[in-house]
């Protein structure tokens, strides 16, 4: 399948055959990232699903996922290529011991000194790539501008290599946690998506696929207790689909087909990972509390 | 059909521009390009297309809602978009003329621009009545009407003006109908209501209730975190736009005999700006203050490195009061209580004159000085000499304004601040917002 001739029904089906549960609101900006070959910009809060987009494009393609994790300080170096200049002392030394040293200058820059980073590997893919750029807002401006030189061209230039032009256009996703605003420029070249929290359908539908042992009751249950949570209560860590996959799967070790409030105490430390988040939780809604709610609430969905 | 998508795609980027969303020609070009790769009939594609391409902040999302439902709608609904706001421009005619009618001077009418006469309209007929009958009773018994005229044209301007205040203070400013708004769609969405949430965003800060300040908390939070993030980001040694240090390389490569195996780099340190804050809490700026310290609160959990004051009739420096770990609340009232000048008058130039003699080391050239107020204060000649020499001695200061941008041309004291001080409208959490990402979390 071709990644910029797909249409909107085949990548639909793609994520549902590769367990990723997404409605329309998610489907048609990747579609379009995918037709028009633009980056898709996607930001949301951690845990939503954001990194496992591009990891299922590249099961969906068939293709190699090529990640380029980003934190302060990331450079050109460790994101495009680097001599391996190590190996090329090591050559002059060897040469000069055995004192040949004709055209010293062009082997010690040909691509076999050449240390390939995410985003050269991803031009020079021999097929066309993902390429995800996990945690954009972890960088600098100055990283973030030479980024996007190089997603608007996909090419690099290499002094002593010329010019290396890219076979296929890689599917770009970039992903941002919003710590920091991106640059204007960034964005207004790429095709944006706000992964929100699911509503309390999807994430029932999201348990029931990734946790398949879980009942039906018990998905309800828990997917009801966290969207409680996520909008009744001002907690600064709000529980996200990894958090909701925890709690169902610590659930079912304990053999549990519903929620109870001694397991809620029990797993509370998967869902708030703040101690003031717990605090608040355990102040203002209590583990008994929150069964009640949830059980009230179940009783309005039948 | 082509250039009616067009014509509509443009309209539309019209309107999302026109309610502060910042679309390029290039976002555009690609919305359309979307278009015709989605299917144009489902109403729900062209909404996610639109969004994804036009739209590349999450906050701007619930204004793009409400426009994309007043512009893509039914047409019995656009019938009576139409139909409405034909009305709404038939009245604020009417309401014009009756205006002009009723604030003349012997016969002639005042000169007074359309906004002041609709406000005009808005007041209750005791006040409109005890205008008018000031304007009847007001006359030069010679000939120097003429000169007269102007003088009773600033009088009823200032009447207006605090009306106008005064309305605001109660229930809000008055609805102006059909305002300068050109086009119905936007009329439409101007009426709309908007979530709770986006509202309490665009919200007067001052006008906020109590029970919404759990969430109007928790968006400062957000905001001081991003901000915070940003500001003790720790930049560390990298090869990129660096020369190479030959000092340091030859001495630490005499190991390998001269070789030089490893390479030392020189990199320019990156200074991070010293924040500095300076909150108005006199008497009309006691609630901002609340917040704005709300936020300084937060801020200065996470940086060590901000100063914050607090001023009114004189300068008092607020920083140990955050430097504590315990509750906002706590923070809060043994502030206000050890305060003496909580609620007073202003005097900007003189609190600023108190700062350049008292903290002189604070004032270096990568202080940015963040002050808080509507810039009313006493002694403005003083206010002025003083930023004027402030800022000599600062790298930048920013003014956020808690006056609407409107009212800024009649106040003298805002010009004198734009001199020195880039000034920002800030009387809502969402200008709050936009000016810290336009500062520093770029």
């Amino acid at each position: 399948m071709q990644p910029d001739k797909i249409t909107i029904e085949q990548l639909r089906s793609g994520f549902e055959s590769n367990g990723y549960i997404a409605e329309d609101e998610i489907t048609v900006p990747v579609y379009l990232a995918l037709r028009l070959e633009k980056p898709v910009l996607i930001t949301g809060a951690p845990g939503v699903g954001k990194t496992e987009i591009a990891k299922v494009l590249a099961e969906v393609f068939e293709t190699d996922l090529i990640r380029l994790q980003c934190y302060e300080g990331l450079d050109e170096n460790k994101a495009l290529y680097e001599w391996n200049y190590q190996r090329q002392l090591i050559k002059i030394q060897l040469i000069r011991d055995s004192g040949s040293g004709e055209n010293m200058e062009r082997d010690l820059f040909s691509p076999e000194y050449l240390l390939e980073r995410p985003l050269l590997k991803a031009i020079q893919a021999p097929k066309k790539a993902v390429l995800l750029i996990d945690e954009i807002d972890k960088t600098d401006e100055e990283f973030e501008a030479f980024l996007f030189e190089v997603l608007s061209d996909f090419q690099v230039s290499i002094p002593e290599l010329g010019t290396l032009k890219s076979r296929h256009i890689p599917v770009v996703v970039l992903t941002s946690n919003g710590e920091r605003e991106l640059s204007d420029g960034l964005k207004r070249r790429c095709v944006f998506l706000f992964i929100d929290f699911p509503s309390v359908e999807k994430e029932i539908r999201i348990i029931r696929v990734k946790v398949p042992e879980a009942g039906e009751r018990l998905a309800e249950e828990v997917a009801l207790a966290m969207n409680y949570l996520r909008h009744n209560l001002e907690i600064k860590k709000k529980p996200s689909i990894s958090e909701t996959l925890d709690l169902t799967r610590a659930l079912i070790l304990f053999e549990a087909d519903r929620l109870e409030p001694d397991l809620v105490k029990k797993t509370v430390n998967l869902l708030l990972k703040d101690k003031d988040d717990i605090d608040l939780f355990n102040s203002q809604v209590g583990p008994a509390g929150l069964v009640e709610i949830v059980r009230s609430e179940q009783s309005k969905r039948h | 059909m082509e250039s009616y998508l067009e014509n509509n795609l443009a309209r539309f980027v019209h309107i999302l521009r026109h309610l502060g969303v910042t679309v390029s020609t290039g976002e555009t070009v690609t919305a359309l390009k979307a278009l015709q790769l989605v299917n144009i009939m489902d109403r729900e594609h062209v909404r996610y297309a639109l969004q994804a391409t036009l739209v590349k902040n999450h906050e701007d999302d619930p204004i793009f809602d409400r426009a994309f439902s007043g512009f893509f709608t039914v047409p019995e609904i656009k019938r009576q978009q139409q139909q409405d706001w034909q009305e709404a421009k038939e009245e604020r005619v009417r309401l014009l003329d009756e205006a002009e009618q009723d604030l003349t001077y012997l016969g002639e009418k005042l000169d007074l621009n359309d906004e002041e006469k609709l406000l005009y309209s808005q007041l209750a007929e005791d006040e409109k009545k005890r205008i008018r009958e000031y304007l009847e009773s007001s006359f030069l018994p010679d000939d120097r009407h003429h000169a007269f005229k102007p003088m009773l044209e600033f009088q009823v301007r200032g009447s207006l003006r605090y009306w106008k205040q005064r309305l605001a203070e109660e229930d809000g400013l008055p609805v102006i109908p059909g305002a300068d708004v050109d086009d119905e769609v936007l009329a439409a969405i101007g009426q709309n209501s908007a979530s709770e949430d986006s509202r309490l965003l665009y919200e007067d800060m001052k006008r906020i209730g109590d029970r919404q300040l759990p969430k109007v908390i928790n968006i400062l939070k957000k905001l001081s975190r991003k901000l915070a993030t940003k500001i003790s980001r720790r930049y560390r040694m990298s090869k990129k736009v660096v020369k190479v240090d030959l000092r340091r390389s030859i001495k630490s490569n005499i190991r390998y005999g001269g070789i030089i195996f490893n390479l030392k780099y020189k990199q320019k340190r990156i200074q991070k700006p010293n924040i500095l804050l300076m909150c108005d809490v006199s008497g009309s700026m006691a609630r901002y203050a609340a917040f704005v310290i709300q936020f300084i609160y937060g801020l200065s959990a996470v940086i060590s490195h901000i100063e914050s004051f607090i001023f009114a009739e004189e300068l008092e420096r607020v920083t140990p009061y955050f430097k504590k770990i315990r509750p906002f609340e706590e923070t809060m009232v043994e502030l206000i209580g050890k305060s003496r000048i909580w609620g007073k008058g202003t005097n900007f130039g003189a609190s600023l004159a108190s700062l350049r003699t008292n903290f002189p080391l604070l004032l270096t050239s990568h202080t940015v000085i963040i002050v808080v107020s509507d810039t009313k204060t006493l002694d403005l000649e003083l206010a002025e000499h003083e930023l004027a020499t402030t800022r000599r001695s600062v790298k930048e200061i920013l003014l956020l304004n808690t006056l609407p941008h409107d009212e800024w041309k009649d106040l003298r004291s805002v010009n004198i601040f734009q001199k020195f001080a880039q000034v920002y409208e800030c009387y809502t959490l969402a200008h709050l917002e936009r000016v810290l990402r336009r500062q520093f979390l770029h």
